[in-house]
């Protein structure tokens, strides 16, 4: 189901665009990711520098958005990445997504560059653009206090961090959800875009409402019964500490080692001791988000397992009040937890190795809270590792010790322990992201063998299939794509899909963001991981001594070419794109 | 009568989708009959008690009460407001499509929905 209209405001030239959302498009790549990954390609033209007036930022919703199907809250950011010089989605929950279908609009485009700083309000009948000189400057929570004194309904707003285009700066929505990968803050703050605030008041009529309301219904009962949720209402994404840590597969130290007997003051226990209450996004009953007081009274929704891993034990820090804090402190500036806390792992073993001064030892916390004050700030040191740890690395060496791939710091499953986690951040579009694929479930379960490449291109191609069409909808992947979100699907939008053709629209996403990349220069000699995982084994935990062999390596990724049919440079085939009817994009 | 139990909130706002979506055949929480507030970290639901207080300032007579619910003839509703105006507990609303009143029936869809049990009938 869609609003039926597009929104393009155009900063430079002060404005603003009512176009009809396109259907076709929409029947082809549905909304959200996939929808923004072909608008990607149609309006910016390659290797446009991403923090120009020339990139374009995508605000997306999908045909789930604003209805009450569980964990369809989310809407997507879709731009040209400063992190990674390529293609980037980045998806976030709260309520905006939901207020903007409500405000008349599927997607947001926003292009060029105002002169001074402003924001954008969007309310049902008009969009503003206007002064936020008074703003500029202040961090995320304080201008959410301001805005909300003058706006009601939902804010994405940067801190300081985007303002300074730390290249991996992210949005916040209201206060505690964030568009966290990549940079789209550094695109806000590029573009001296410090806020947009939505709020509609629109119906979104519902069609074939007895079918749609009973389908709805089962599906909710369908959510709570799924052994993840009950999971999750326990302890959020923070039950995986105990499981990654058993595993041996939580980054400790730069990914040096695995597992820490620390790990239990970082756990799901540990957390509940911090613990108020359970809060969630619009319409969901998972419950991820963990409201935490931390011992000096300050609130946070979080953390997430990867912000234990890449702001705890991957910087030897085991202690959980700590997290807490530099969480909010990256919330309130405005920075990615992933990407921050692996560049400052990096520059933590670069200092080791004598590359770097004036670095925090692994364990310093008070060092890490200063340092990312620095980073935020682009103070001393902070303005080099502002850059990533690819960027930094190049700079002054160590590319070893930068645990990044395509640019973007993987995510806190070390890929030692997990032969389907190397695959997907190896061929994760975005960089070394966790969320195109999660491959470790099937290994957890033991339907894949964690250190066996076998099966593994075929398993994670499907996934990555599904999860293209979870973004596109939009729904959560909390829970599996099941045939509830296909049933769901034809009676809003009257299509009569069968599971094989989103599988199918997934691959055509799959495919669109690829050419995105190839565009750009990237293709095999990007599809890989960090020489330190090759050479340098598991120092201990269950998997104590394990490498990726790179020959085995580089057959499994001969074979994810092969079963998608791009050629030996990871080049989709015309062949395949005639197939999936996106060849017009091979221009 | 419903009752709200606030530390189980969660925030998730879906009694307000499923309130607009059952009356309106049309989701908009802006016209669902009950409201979440987030102030500060706490949520808080706001919808009619059914104690009738609004039934004496109704100009048309369009509030009534049906054994222990207070009912509203939205074809009779003025849009005056005074019935707002009236209520202590923020319980009535105006709907901003048609411009009348809107207030809980007590019809408990949204407790159905409820998973931590936050409503109940």
């Amino acid at each position: 189901m869609f609003a039926g209209t597009t929104l393009t405001i155009d900063l430079s030239k002060k404005m603003i665009l009512h176009t009809p959302t396109d259907m076709h498009r929409a029947r082809m790549f549905l909304g959200g990711r996939g929808a923004s990954a072909a608008m990607l390609l149609e309006c910016i033209p390659p290797h446009i520098d991403p923090l120009s007036e020339d990139n374009v930022l995508i605000l997306a919703t999908g045909p789930f958005t604003g209805t009450s199907i569980p964990l369809t809250s989310r809407f997507t950011a879709s731009t040209k990445s400063p992190l990674t010089e390529s293609y980037l989605d980045s998806s976030c929950g709260g309520s905006f997504g939901p207020e903007m279908k409500f405000a008349g609009y599927d997607f947001i485009v926003i292009r060029g560059k105002s002169e001074t700083p402003c924001y954008i309000s969007i309310e049902t009948e008009t969009t503003q653009i206007l002064d936020a000189s008074h703003l500029w400057g202040k961090d995320s929570f304080e201008t959410f206090d301001i805005l909300k004194r003058d706006h009601k309904g939902k804010k994405a707003i940067i801190g300081r961090a985007g303002e300074n285009c730390v290249k991996y700066a992210c949005v916040s929505i209201d206060r505690f959800r964030q568009l966290g990968r990549g940079g789209v803050g550094a695109v806000f703050g590029s573009k001296n875009l410090k806020a947009i605030t939505v709020r509609g008041d629109r119906d979104l009529e519902i069609p074939h409402f007895e079918k749609f309301w009973e389908t709805m219904a089962e599906y909710h009962d369908y959510i709570n019964r799924d052994p993840w949720t009950q999971d999750f209402i326990e302890a959020g994404t923070v039950c995986l500490v105990e499981m990654m840590n058993e595993l041996g597969v939580m980054p400790v130290e730069n990914f040096s080692d695995g597992s820490d007997e620390k790990a239990e003051r970082i756990d799901a226990e540990e957390m509940k001791k911090y613990l108020i209450q359970n809060k969630t996004c619009s319409v969901c009953s998972v419950q991820c988000g963990k409201l935490v007081r931390s011992k000096d009274g300050k609130y946070l929704e979080g953390p997430d397992y990867e912000t234990i891993g890449l702001l705890g034990s991957n910087l030897g820090i085991f202690d959980f009040d700590f997290i807490i804090k530099a969480n909010l402190a990256c919330d309130d500036f405005g920075m990615d937890t992933i990407s921050v806390g692996g560049t400052i792992a990096f520059a933590m073993e670069a200092a080791r190795n004598g590359l770097l001064e004036g670095i925090p030892p692994f364990g310093d916390t008070e060092g890490v809270m200063s340092l990312l004050e620095d980073i935020a700030l682009r103070r001393g040191i902070g303005n080099l590792l502002a850059e990533g740890s690819k960027i930094a690395s190049e700079k002054i060496g160590g590319k070893d010790y930068a645990i990044q791939i395509k640019g973007m710091e993987i995510a806190a499953y070390d890929p030692r322990g997990s032969r389907g986690m190397t695959l997907a951040y190896a061929t994760a579009d975005r960089g070394g992201c966790h969320l195109r694929g999660w491959p470790i479930e099937a290994e957890m379960n033991g339907k894949m063998n964690r250190f066996s490449f076998e099966n593994q291109a075929a398993h994670l191609i499907h996934l990555q299939h599904c999860k293209a069409v979870l973004d596109s909808l939009i729904r959560c992947e909390m829970v599996d794509l099941n045939e509830y979100d296909l049933k769901l699907l034809n009676i809003l939008t009257d299509w009569d899909l069968e599971i094989e053709d989103l599988y199918r629209m997934g691959e055509r996403i799959y495919n669109t963001s690829r050419i995105f990349i190839v565009r750009e220069g990237m293709g095999r000699k990007d599809d890989s991981i960090p020489k330190k995982l090759f050479n340098v084994p598991v120092r201990s935990g269950a998997s104590k001594g394990h490498i990726i062999p790179e020959e085995e390596f580089n057959r499994a990724i001969d074979e994810y070419y092969s079963i998608r049919k791009w050629d030996k440079n990871g080049v989709p085939t015309r062949e395949k794109l005639v197939e999936l009817g996106i060849d017009s994009f091979l221009r | 009568m419903m009752l709200f139990f606030e530390g189980r909130c969660t925030g998730c706002r879906t009694c307000e989708y499923i309130c607009s979506g059952i009356k309106n055949r049309a989701f908009n929480p802006s016209r669902s009959a009950i409201k979440i507030e987030r102030e500060g970290i706490v949520d808080r639901a706001l919808f009619c008690n059914q104690c009738g207080d609004c039934i004496e300032v109704c100009p048309t007579e369009a509030l009534y009460r049906e054994d222990d619910i207070v009912r509203l003839n939205r074809e009779s509703c003025s849009g005056c407001r005074l019935c707002v105006d009236a209520c202590t507990i923020e319980g009535i609303f105006i709907d901003k499509i048609d411009g009348k009143a809107v207030k809980c029936d007590l019809c408990g869809e949204c407790v159905k929905f409820c998973v931590t049990h936050a409503l109940e009938v």
